[in-house]
């Protein structure tokens, strides 16, 4: 490098370069799980949605399904087609797009723009997991909610998954009386958990996410942070049931981990999606799907 | 590459500073803040004025054309916030002849700390141009 030159481009190592012998593995096996991820997310979207018309809809279902078959052949331009499915999604969606919808565009972009360049779209992945788990922990922290619990008091009060969840983390009493004042109104008094155990998963929640993502940046600890961080995800679900978000996050988070462990994801990550598509066209019992 | 996730890590810090600014749907528009705040009510009533009084607008009394705008604007309010203008809302009424003006009056809920807030906007629109001509600072009391 010439004197007075900088790499300013170092830094997007960070998130560490996969192994040599790792690289094809983990590329090939991240793509197609984005991929499978895809083709339920738009088959989610093509069930839910009232516009545009069902066969633009479930054409471009079929349209994902023919970039999974293409991956075989040319996985990178596959996965480039199917990020610009996805914003034709975020077209039809908006301004009312989740942000699953962005995470997986780019993801998906960012593993098709690399190329050849392998390590470099893994790199993208795995920044795109920290900068989502980090991020969501600065939220909470900027918004100030979950410093005193206001966050999850309102939210165990408006909806039962949480108030269920939380039955078997916080003392009875105080989840019963939380769902006992009903929908937060002006003039409703604080709303803050005031038990031990609530304050710490409160704290504890933002803190791990924050945590979690510089530790992704390190060498030495970035292996079992992203095992910890999808434990994490998978926690939060208890609450949340985002599972499909869940199945998303834990595919980026295991970009991080050899590539035998993404492959080992494949069949469960499609049992799931089916699963969850299967329960949206009414043929399993519902479950959330988001 | 550098560039795409750089903006990556950047944009939910202008998130967060377009949040406070607009207060639109802080679960949307990939700023990660989901979970951050309850989604709470959004109340959008409407006072025509005529004559020089004000005239009470009941929305289920009203045409099923200004009830879709008004179902549009709170569905449209509740994920934009304030860039969410209630123009289309103010033309469908004032389209119904009659009124000389309408006040559309937005009231959001917000959960700031350990309280809920309910934040009150109003904007006025006349007949001889749409436009916002004030923030309701002369609103009769009742209709706050």
């Amino acid at each position: 490098m010439e004197r007075g030159h900088r790499d300013l481009t170092g830094w997007i190592w960070a998130v560490g370069r996969v192994d040599p012998d790792q690289g094809d593995g983990v590329w090939r096996a991240l793509s197609g799980l984005l991929l499978i991820h895809e083709l339920a997310r738009t088959l989610q979207l093509a069930l839910v949605l009232d516009t545009p018309a069902a066969e633009w809809r479930f054409g471009l279902a079929l349209a994902v399904l023919g970039c999974l078959v293409l991956w075989r052949w040319r996985p990178a331009l596959a996965c480039g087609l199917t990020a610009l499915a996805v914003g034709v999604q975020v077209i039809w969606c908006f301004p009312f797009v989740a942000n699953h919808l962005f995470v997986e565009a780019l993801a998906l972009a960012l593993v098709a723009v690399a190329g050849p360049e392998r390590p470099l779209g893994i790199a993208g992945c795995r920044w795109v997991a920290v900068a989502v788990l980090g991020w969501s922990g600065l939220q909470k922290l900027l918004h100030g909610t979950w410093v005193q619990g206001s966050f999850l008091a309102s939210a165990i009060a408006m909806e039962e998954g949480f108030a269920q969840a939380f039955a078997w983390l916080l003392p009875s009493g105080e989840v019963a009386a939380l769902v006992a004042r009903g929908q937060p109104a002006p003039g409703s008094g604080e709303w803050a958990l005031g038990s031990a155990a609530g304050l710490a998963i409160s704290n504890g929640t933002w803190l791990a996410e924050i945590l979690l993502a510089a530790l992704l940046l390190k060498r030495r600890t970035r292996r079992w942070a992203s095992w910890a961080a999808v434990a994490l995800i998978l926690g939060v679900q208890l609450g949340a049931r985002e599972l499909f978000f869940a199945g998303l996050m834990t595919v980026l988070l295991l970009s991080f981990q050899r590539a035998a462990w993404l492959r080992r994801l494949v069949p469960v990550l499609v049992v799931l999606d089916a699963a969850l598509i299967a329960s949206l066209a009414g043929w399993l019992p519902a479950w959330t799907f988001n | 590459m550098c560039l795409v996730v750089g903006l990556l890590l950047v944009w939910p810090a202008v998130h967060h500073a377009a949040w406070r600014a607009w207060h639109f749907d802080a679960w949307r528009f990939g700023g990660f803040a989901m979970y951050t705040v309850p989604k709470l009510a959004v109340a959008t009533g409407l006072v025509g004025e005529a004559n020089g009084g004000w005239v009470s607008l009941v929305p289920h009394e009203l045409p099923p054309g200004v009830q879709d705008a008004l179902a549009r604007q709170k569905k449209f309010r509740r994920a934009l916030g304030d860039l969410a203008r209630p123009d289309p809302l103010a033309r469908a009424v004032l389209a119904l002849g009659g009124l000389d003006g309408v006040v559309v009056v937005i009231k959001e809920q917000h959960l700031v700390g350990t309280e809920v807030v309910e934040e009150t906007r109003w904007y006025r629109y006349s007949l001889s141009g749409l436009e916002d001509l004030s923030s309701g600072t002369d609103f009769p009391q009742e209709w706050r």
